[in-house]
């Protein structure tokens, strides 16, 4: 089985720059909250989602559009259009978090192919399959908290595509009920579709060094030049028992180019790659990197060698939850 | 649907890893004391401290329930172990009211009465209906609800409506403890160092600031959610549950001060005042219903719906 | 990017009046072969911000809002302050604008200092990112009818670049005095500055006159 490659794209020259250099599928979000990467100046109207989609079916690569925030009580018309604007520009899913827009999608386009988004955090049996029985979801992208063996016996018991995780941010908490953000900003990502928006992200030189902050709340102080994340609030440094450690997460990136066999062997149907808010420069090299690793693994060649920490994250890597020792 | 309801009061599920005897005390206390109707029991955070749990657990909730309070049983909020799947589907088959905090339970209990826990979305009225429908007969709606959208929800829903009002705030759930890694250590041999903090291990900013509180693999707020100047507001929306999270401080006593503001016998302020000595220097917050960030402190009551 | 340096030398030698009316033509091939990239800026909140160039001594302001965009030579009496700030080698300017520095990356890489708005940057580094931008190509189109000396330029700054960057390796691996120039600098840069300011004399009158065609007014017009 060969593995599909999902790969984002923040803006329609990431999408052409992602399918050139590789990728079976691109997803990408329309330029509203109802994405959960809805930073300025980034993402996808719909005249530019279906060029998008022209441009991939000609090459016979697909196109995700991402709808997966949580609509605010009285006010889902937003999302209630980008499912129906995903439909006209003529994706091939959509993937979705919101059990009230899936229950939309549903109704409205029964055959518009859905997906269930990780912001829902379905991590275990029960779960995914609750969204299977009532909303025919095919695909399941598995949060990043599981182990391969984890992977691998969700994949046997729920007879769904799964969609895991192979490069880019790890997030430590589980997604799409997260609210360090809001509680620093008062904009809340599950609904405005912005971790740590960068309206309220504050660089300040503090002598030979930079305080990063959210919404006034001191996430970080580094030296010009030290690895630092984006200071969303599980990549801040805090102080406990009087030391102050990367509690949450360290800013390390999650790569899983050498251990692509195990993924395939747990059944995994297809290999997501995150950062539709990184450059185009990212996307060229992650996507491309994966596609040589991925072409040599189905020739059964050699693996290629990791050459991805320039563009990982603070410039580490982890395997993050997939393998023992991380929790 | 205002005054059509007597306003209910509910002690949500204890957070923190107390040790078997504090837990049970508790309970106990509650039981014989507190002027509460609803009592959520069971453990949210981590599967690893049921068993700390496990030999008291009947005795509260026949003392509970002996004492005319509603016993619900909380789920995990974050299940992948097996075991722990297989907890759920089994306390939902058992009969027992369950609060789901996962969307694990609701597969197993969707043609039962349950409680849709604070830990699933419900921020808009396309999944209330849904989970309506599957058979919730009550919504805790999320932490970082607003009033608005609470206003929303509240007002149309046919079921109850619950809101936290009292405690720190649940932030997030994850798969790695920190409590664990500030000591160093990881969660598989994390000897149980949560159960070291009755309150939660506070981590503050690197300039000193109070921000976060760490339960095990939860994150909280450093200051307590407290809208007893709210709570009128919020009867008249529509909200029929009122939910205070045990802390380490007199619970009964909290209990007391809310009970009498809902009844009306005692005002916000003067309540106020006298919760005011019990949480000590904890911070008091209530920025995400007043559509401020979730740590702030809004000297306002809310308009009246 | 040793070419952005070997760029950032023949920029030094032009004077600020000069300039200005060089970045109007840059402007005026933006709006031509950047159609949606100067649509993308316009559809922005407003917002202003200031490019300093580390290695060139001229500052340059990028205005844009409400269906405009705008980038124009900073003097010495522009108003302070804009909306963010960007200050950087022109090398990292023209990675930021080639879509090579992530937002991510842009708030902690040495070589670029980001001041002032964050949303505004982000926006900025997002909004470059839409397109894919080739400097080179976009200079030689900017002269139009000079395309040719332009290129001539580009070619023997490439050389110069070329040269240099092979000499630094030399000086590394030698670090002997003996391994003198084999070229003569010197004359070269002599060369290079005369036909720059030659071309950027053609340029002030080329620009003038395409002033003069556009205040013009149409005819029909009140």
């Amino acid at each position: 089985m060969i593995l599909e490659l999902v790969c984002p794209a923040g803006t329609p020259a990431a999408l052409r720059a992602a399918i050139d250099a590789g990728a079976d599928t691109v997803y990408c979000g329309f330029r509203d909250c109802t994405n959960a990467r809805n930073y300025p100046g980034l993402n996808f109207d719909t005249a530019e989602m279906a060029e998008g989609v022209r441009y991939a079916h000609e090459r016979g690569r697909k196109v995700l559009a991402a709808v997966n925030t949580f609509p605010r009580a009285g006010d889902p018309e937003p999302w209630h259009r980008a499912i129906d604007n995903a439909r006209v520009a003529g994706v091939d899913a959509v993937i979705l978090a919101d059990i009230g827009v899936l229950d939309y999608a549903q109704r409205k386009h029964p055959d518009l192919r859905r997906h269930l988004s990780v912001q829902a955090s379905a991590s275990n049996e029960l779960s995914i399959n609750w969204f299977r029985d009532r909303f025919d979801i095919k695909r399941v992208v598995l949060p990043r908290v599981l182990s391969v063996e984890q992977v691998a016996a969700l994949v046997r018991r729920t007879g769904l595509e799964s969609e895991v995780f192979a490069f880019g941010s790890v997030g430590p908490m589980s997604e799409g009920r997260c609210f360090l953000s809001s509680y620093m900003t008062g904009l809340s990502p599950t609904s405005e579709g912005a971790c740590a928006p960068a309206s309220h992200v504050v660089y300040k030189e503090a002598g030979d060094q930079t305080l990063s902050q959210l919404g006034g709340v001191t996430l970080n102080r580094f030296g010009k030049g030290e690895p630092a994340a984006y200071p969303t609030p599980c990549k801040g440094r805090y102080v406990t028992h009087g030391r102050a450690s990367y509690l949450f997460e360290e800013p390390v990136a999650l790569n899983a180019i050498d251990i692509l066999e195990e993924l395939r062997d747990a059944g995994v149907t297809a290999l997501k790659i995150e950062g539709r808010q990184r450059s185009r420069a990212y996307v060229q090299e992650v996507v491309g990197t994966f596609r040589k690793a991925l072409d040599a693994m189905e020739r059964g060649e050699a693996a290629v060698a990791n050459q991805l920490a320039a563009v990982a994250e603070g410039g580490k890597e982890t395997h993050g939850a997939y393998k023992k020792g991380w929790r | 649907m205002t005054s059509l309801f007597k306003p209910r009061l509910t002690i949500g599920p204890l957070l923190f890893h107390w040790s078997e005897e504090k837990r049970r005390d508790f309970y106990f206390r509650l039981a014989d004391e507190a002027d509460v109707d609803v009592v959520y029991l069971g453990e949210v955070v981590c599967s690893k401290r049921e068993v700390f749990f496990e030999d008291s657990i009947a005795a509260c909730i026949q003392r509970l329930e002996r004492a005319g309070k509603q016993v619900v049983r909380s789920t995990l909020a974050l299940m992948t172990l097996d075991r722990e799947v297989e907890a759920a589907r089994a306390l939902a088959q058992s009969g027992a009211m369950v609060e789901a905090n996962d969307v694990a339970c609701l597969q197993a209990i969707s043609d039962r009465p349950h409680v849709i826990g604070p830990y699933i979305n419900c921020f808009n009225e396309g999944t209330q209906d849904v989970l309506i429908r599957d058979g919730a007969v009550r919504i805790v709606y999320p932490v970082e609800i607003t009033a608005p959208a609470l206003k929303v929800l509240a007002g149309r829903s046919t079921v109850e409506n619950e809101i936290l009002v009292f405690g720190r705030q649940p932030l997030s759930v994850a798969m790695r403890c920190y409590h664990a890694r500030s000591h160093g250590l990881s969660k598989d041999a994390c000897q149980f160092v949560c159960g070291l903090d009755a309150d939660g291990l506070p981590a503050d900013t690197l300039d000193g600031q109070g921000v976060l509180t760490i339960n095990g693999t939860q994150t909280l707020s450093n200051g307590y959610l407290v809208l007893l100047q709210d709570l009128a507001a919020l009867q008249a929306m529509g909200v029929t549950h009122f939910r205070l999270s045990p802390q380490d401080v007199d619970m009964v006593a909290v209990a007391a001060l809310h009970r009498a503001v809902l009844d009306k016998q005692q005002s916000p302020d003067e309540a106020a005042g006298r919760l005011k000595a019990l949480t000590a220097q904890v911070p008091w917050q209530n920025g995400f219903l007043h559509g401020r960030e979730g740590l702030a402190w809004v000297n306002k009551t809310l308009a009246p719906a | 990017m040793q070419r952005a340096a070997a760029y950032a030398a023949a920029l030094s030698l032009i004077p600020t009046p000069v300039l200005a009316p060089m970045v109007r033509v840059l402007n005026r091939t933006l709006r031509r072969r950047h159609p949606g990239l100067v649509k993308e800026f316009g559809r922005l909140d407003p917002a202003v911000v200031y490019i300093t160039l580390t290695d060139v001594p001229h500052r340059f302001k990028i205005a844009y809002g409400n269906g405009r965009m705008d980038v124009a030579v900073l003097t010495g009496t522009d108003p302070p302050p804009p909306d963010a700030a960007m200050r950087g080698s022109l090398a990292t300017m023209i990675d930021l604008l080639e879509g090579r520095i992530d937002s991510d990356a842009m708030f902690f890489t040495r070589d670029l200092q980001v001041t002032g708005s964050t949303a505004v940057s982000v926006a900025v580094r997002n909004t470059l990112d839409r397109e894919v931008i080739d400097l080179r190509d976009d200079i030689a189109a900017a002269f139009g009818p000079f395309e040719r000396p332009v290129r001539r330029i580009g070619r023997r700054l490439d050389g110069i670049a070329g040269w240099a960057r092979r000499q630094a390796i030399a000086f590394h691996r030698t670090l002997h005095a003996e391994d003198a120039p084999p070229r003569d600098l010197a004359a070269e840069t002599d060369a290079l500055r005369q036909e720059v300011t030659a071309l950027t004399a053609r340029l002030a009158k080329l620009d003038v006159r395409q002033q003069k065609r556009a205040d013009r007014p149409a005819v029909g017009a009140a």
